[in-house]
């Protein structure tokens, strides 16, 4: 696999796997039941995902099986820091999943898996925030990462108890919002790039001159509009419109990642 | 297990021995990591033969069989344990998997496929052809050879041997590279000598003319720089804004091709002032006052301004400084006499040079050239002579310049004995010779194709039998240069790899071949060893010139240096027919010139094709050498031509962009590159054969002579910058 | 009187760069290097760098900076930065993430695609332990390559920052630089260039 290919899978499907456990963990503890065969299938699957990361992470390296050196350099190096989170975090989904009977044990481990999930996600966007790539070297990766998790994760979530549950969860205000906040991100980082160093401008020319970059504008308005408009409707959706927004969102977010590795001119 | 023979190992130490006292940092080109065992490391000396000014002498390191590492050799003062960027791929051209390694042969011209086949087979099929062609014609004047610079190695004239030790034949004969100069200086001195370019820096004042040594000479670029620091004002006159000019004080940027009107026009300023040295003049030349007279009755500045391009002022301050620096040199390149006037420009240049006294001068001269170093006995060429009974009773001399075209001429006329078989050796032609097109049509015309070679460039691809030429780190050799004062041993470093022998060896081979199928049909010789051979090429005087008791005495330092030419021409004992400097040359004159160096009117630019494109030598390689192999190629590896921002805005190209450029003859698809260190009305592309890529500038050129070449050289040399070409976007 | 602890950077001579790559091949030879590694790097600078057009070139390697990117970056610790300035790279614990190579300013490291770990110039860091130069410092033909103390160097004469090379104060590159002269160009001007 294409060495960059093994970081947009690792970063997308890690991020999304965060945001899909804090929205279950959300849903679970604080707003509605969810039956537990349900709970732990979709644990399970965020478990998986983020085992395809890490699978996936690992091969980008010239040694996978050397992989354990990556965790020599954790005061210094973000890299380090986001290989012994994102573990931690997946550890944590794990026990969650299997020990946590009562609202106290959910809150307690439910809380600490999404602290580092969070620190995965600022990690990650640390490694990135570097001068090297101006393009990079701002807010807009954080926001960006973060938005990764927030967009499709939940989405996920609605869709597997769609799926489980033969119901759906109404996400419609939540989904427009964050929707609209990534389509606001990509005017915001087009901007930054645009008044930043010569290699940020040559960014932005990249990512602007790219068809990819129309599709992932063009998926997030639909995704935007579509969850807009059942929530004017006031009707949760079905299982197809979940499913649609759920292939909306992640083909947004996937052609995302590949373009912030793309366009990252280096300096 | 690594078999040391004693004689390699004491000769080994004794190198490292002589190594050792060598100070400074560039000695320190051992490795760091001690042998693994002793005996199984050591360094011999190399040197490089290529067709370059700077001849490098090279200490290659051997460990366990296999070269290491290679470097300037410290013993010769002129390479000055430095090499080019060419000469360090060296390791990477010995052990490139694209070399030939086995004799193979050819199904069809240029389909790739070939098949291996023995040594024996391949001299089998030569043998045999050369005496069914000798049984049909009676003579063997249909075998031609084409061969030249590509490996100056001395033993490689075992090539021109061998065709004459087979019977008389066709010869590509004269030189593509310098003949115009070589002639004017002949003309002019009565032959081409050059100071001793280490004592360049001794200079006050520096002309490098229409030479790039940045790219082309590097160790005399660095006594240039050398020079810059101890205060001499470097001038660099040029038409492309070179990495010479833009090391200079002072950039010249001369319109093409009138650089005999800027010496004139200095010259005339010179005269006019009573800056010019009459006194050498009367000393040591003939013809100055018609020289004189010419200047004052037929040369203004204004009108040199007008030639060049060149301000009235900037010409008139360039004769003051050049005239009272003393001394003052001026190195002449080939470049400025690749014209249809070139050997009259080189001329005036001299006369510019010999009227201020500048001859015979250490850190004066009009440094174009020498072959002073060329004491070789030429062994392995005389070795060879045509056997009884062949009716030619000469060799037939075609034109090197012009040599597709002429063989195409010979083979459509039925009255002349046809061209049927061509041997090629130490030379690419088809991607050196202009009018590639041409050329390739001349092979075609052409029964039987053999190429000795290393790669399988666009001649082998031509080709019918393809022979696997060593290296020189397999064999023995021996090089001069013609800029510098050393002579350089080639020891091999290693066995030959593969089955490729030397082009001595393969003369040999054939020539036993020959006599077994036809006992006497060939007269050389076959018994000697290489050893042997090279002791033959080092004449008693010679050795003793170097104050060695024997040739082996050279092994000691791999280099010696032919002393006497800090100042040539100091003795005033010039060559000419005069004894004198000929302003006056009744001898050019004879050959149809003038006999003073006066203007020769440049080539008119076509109004159709208004854009002059330059092809000169490019930085990362030799001609069609270098720029293919993977070392090379991971730095650069797409040729370009070179646009002017201004022309390229006039024709909508931006850098990057694929142009094509076509000439009268031809075009090649190239990428731009917009640069402002060429003239707003010319382009550049960079000779060069890139590995599997179709790309030739010779498609563009056209054989057009220069002026002069055929008295020293035996042919007229090439116009190679009097080339007009059109550039579009594609 | 104890002896200041040396910080060795290399100082380039553009005045003297011919921008040939002598030093990139010298140096992939020495070292055996895959021939896709160049542990130099020879490029073209801005023509108008002295004011009248030429042709410049930088000649750099690993600018072994005072603050490493790659050293922040690398999750193995593979880097050190030595006391003599020299930042090292130890592949023995390279793991191949490459994550150096995208956080240097000046793209330094590279992958070995054999070996499958980064690679990058350590100043010969071995020779010169041994009283030798580094084989680009003594390959160049126009000895155009030095290696200098920072801490004796004067400073006035000598500049970090080119066009076309990040700038040093991201991660405080070491390098030096002595600036080319200006040439006086004359150039004539063209009598047909309405035709062309």
């Amino acid at each position: 696999m294409e060495h960059a290919m093994t970081l947009v899978i690792f970063t997308f499907l890690s991020q999304m796997a965060i945001g899909a456990f804090a929205c279950l963990f959300f849903i679970d503890t604080y707003k509605e039941k969810i039956s537990e065969r349900s709970t732990v299938i979709s644990l399970i699957t965020i478990l998986a995902i983020s085992a395809v990361a890490v699978v996936v992470s690992v091969f980008h390296l010239g040694h996978p099986f050397a992989a354990y050196r990556a965790l020599l350099n954790f005061g210094a190096s973000w890299l380090t820091r986001e290989i012994v989170f994102f573990p931690l975090f997946m550890f944590f989904v794990l026990l969650y999943t299997f020990f946590a009977k009562t609202k106290a044990q959910k809150q307690i481990l439910g809380w600490t898996t999404v602290v580092f999930g969070a620190v995965t996600i600022f990690s990650t966007a640390m490694i990135y925030t570097i001068p090297s790539v101006p393009a990079w070297n701002n807010g807009t990766t954080l926001a960006a990462f973060f938005l990764t998790a927030l967009l499709p994760g939940p989405i996920l979530v609605q869709l597997l108890l769609a799926l489980l549950e033969k119901r759906t969860v109404n996400f419609n205000l939540y989904t427009t919002v964050v929707a609209f906040l990534a389509l606001l991100l990509n005017g915001v980082t087009v901007s930054v790039l645009k008044s930043g160093l010569p290699a940020a401008v040559e960014s932005a020319g990249l990512l602007t001159a790219s068809p990819l970059f129309w599709i992932k504008i063009a998926t997030l308005a639909a995704a935007f509009a579509l969850a807009g408009y059942f929530l004017l409707k006031k009707k949760a959706g079905t299982v197809s419109t979940v499913t649609t927004l759920f292939a909306l969102v992640i083909v947004a977010e996937f052609l995302g990642r590949i373009l912030f590795y793309s366009s990252g001119v280096h300096l | 297990m690594s078999k040391v023979s004693r004689r390699t190992f004491l000769k080994g130490s004794a190198v490292l021995g002589a190594l050792a006292g060598i100070g400074g940092t560039a000695s320190s080109f051992k490795k760091i990591k001690p042998a693994k065992a002793a005996g199984k490391k050591k360094q011999v000396f190399s040197s490089c033969p290529r067709n370059c000014y700077d001849t490098c002498s090279i200490v290659t390191t051997v460990e366990d069989g296999t070269i290491k590492f290679v470097t300037g050799n410290m013993n010769n003062t002129y390479t000055n344990g430095r090499l080019c960027v060419k000469g360090y791929t060296y390791p990477n051209y010995v052990y490139s998997p694209d070399r030939i390694k086995y004799p193979m042969r050819q199904k069809e011209r240029g389909s790739g496929k070939w098949e291996r086949i023995s040594w024996d087979e391949a001299y089998d099929i030569i043998a045999k052809k050369i005496l069914e062609i000798k049984k049909e014609y009676g003579t063997t004047l249909p075998i031609a050879l084409n061969k030249y610079s590509g490996n100056f190695n001395v033993l490689n004239n075992a090539v021109e041997g061998m065709l004459s030790s087979w019977g008389y034949t066709t010869r590509a004969q004269g030189t593509p590279c310098w003949p115009a100069g070589i002639d004017s200086q002949t003309f002019d001195f009565g032959a081409a000598v050059a100071n001793d370019p280490e004592v360049m820096v001794k200079a006050k004042y520096l002309i490098v003319w229409g030479a790039n040594p940045a790219w082309t000479s590097v160790h005399s670029m660095s006594i240039i720089e050398r020079a810059k620091e101890n205060g001499t004002k470097i001038v660099v006159i040029d038409p492309i804004m070179t990495d010479t000019a833009s090391k200079a004080d002072e950039y010249i940027g001369i319109k093409a091709s009138t650089d005999g009107a800027l010496a004139l026009g200095m010259a005339k300023y010179i005269l006019d002032h009573n800056l010019h040295d009459m006194e050498w003049m009367k000393k040591n030349s003939i013809g100055y006052e018609e020289y004189l007279n010419y200047l004052r009755n037929n040369i203004t500045v204004e009108w040199a301004s007008e030639k060049t391009g060149v301000p009235v002022e900037v010409i008139e301050r360039l004769a003051r400084e050049y005239a009272a620096a003393k001394p003052a040199a001026i190195w002449l390149g080939y470049g400025l006499q690749r014209h249809t006037n070139g050997g009259a420009s080189v001329r005036a240049i001299d006369a510019l040079a010999a009227m201020t006294g500048n001859i015979g001068v250490a850190g004066g001269g009009a440094n174009y050239a020498q072959t002073e170093c060329y004491g070789f006995n030429y062994a392995v060429q005389s070795a060879g002579t045509p056997p009884e009974g062949d009716k030619a009773g000469g060799d037939r001399m075609l034109n090197m310049n012009n040599f597709p075209a002429q063989v195409l001429a010979i083979n459509n006329d039925p009255e002349q004995i046809p061209i049927k078989m061509l041997w090629v050796a130490c030379r690419n032609p088809i991607a050196q010779d202009p009018e590639a097109s041409v050329s390739y049509k001349a092979f075609e015309s052409i029964d039987f194709i053999v190429t000795a070679d290393l790669w399988f460039n666009e001649t082998v691809k031509q080709s019918d039998i393809v022979l696997p030429v060593s290296s020189i780190f397999e064999t023995w050799g021996l090089t001069a240069s013609y800029w510098h004062y050393w002579v350089n041993v080639n020891e091999p470093a290693i066995e030959p790899l593969y089955e490729s022998k030397s082009d001595l060896e393969i003369a040999m081979g054939i020539s036993k071949r020959l006599n077994e199928l036809e006992p006497g049909s060939c007269t050389y010789p076959t018994d000697r060893s290489i050893e042997e051979w090279i002791s033959n090429e080092l004449a008693d005087d010679f050795i003793k010139k170097f104050g060695f008791k024997t040739w082996r005495d050279i092994l000691e330092k791999g280099t010696a240096k032919v002393e006497g030419y800090e100042a040539a021409w100091s003795d005033g004992k010039f060559r000419t027919p005069s004894g004198k400097y000929e302003f006056l040359s009744e001898t050019c004159a004879a050959n149809g010139h003038h006999a003073l160096p006066v203007y020769v009117e440049e080539m008119e630019v076509p109004k159709d094709r208004p854009i002059r494109l330059f092809s000169p030598h490019w930085k990362y390689g030799l001609h069609s050498q270098f720029q293919n192999l993977e070392w090379m190629r991971s730095i650069h590896n797409e040729p370009f031509v070179e646009i002017h921002p201004a022309l390229a805005k006039k024709k909508g190209i931006e850098d990057g962009d694929m142009v094509r450029v076509e000439s009268e003859v031809g075009y090649v698809e190239v990428k731009a590159k917009i640069t402002h260190t060429v003239p707003k009305d010319a382009v550049v592309i960079y000779e060069a054969w890139y590995k599997e890529q179709n790309f030739n500038a010779n498609f563009l050129l056209k054989a057009t002579p220069s002026d002069m070449g055929s008295y020293a050289t035996g042919q007229a040399g090439l116009a190679f910058h009097d080339q007009f070409v059109t550039v579009e976007k594609i | 009187m104890a002896k200041k602890q040396k910080r060795y950077a290399f100082l380039i001579n553009l005045e003297r760069c011919i921008g040939c790559n002598a030093c990139t091949v010298s140096c992939k030879s020495f070292y055996d290097l895959h021939p896709s590694i160049n542990r130099r790097f020879v490029r073209e600078t801005s023509e108008l760098l002295t004011g009248t057009p030429k042709r410049n070139y930088i000649s750099t390697s690993c600018n072994h900076c005072d603050r490493p990117a790659c050293a922040t970056a690398c999750p193995t610790g593979a880097y050190i930065k030595l006391d003599n300035g020299i930042v090292k790279h130890n592949q023995d614990r390279c793991i191949g993430c490459r994550m150096c190579a995208t956080a240097c300013p000046y793209g330094v490291p590279q992958f070995d695609p054999v070996k499958k770990k980064m690679d990058k110039c350590d100043m010969c860091v071995d020779r010169l332990e041994a009283g030798e130069q580094p084989i680009c410092v003594v390959s160049c033909p126009l000895e155009a390559i030095a290696i200098v103390d920072l801490n004796e160097i004067d400073e006035s004469q000598v500049v970090a920052d080119l066009p076309g090379f990040a700038d040093s104060s991201i991660t405080g590159s070491s390098t030096r630089f002595i600036l080319p002269k200006g040439t006086t160009v004359v150039r004539g001007g063209i009598k047909s260039w309405n035709t062309l």
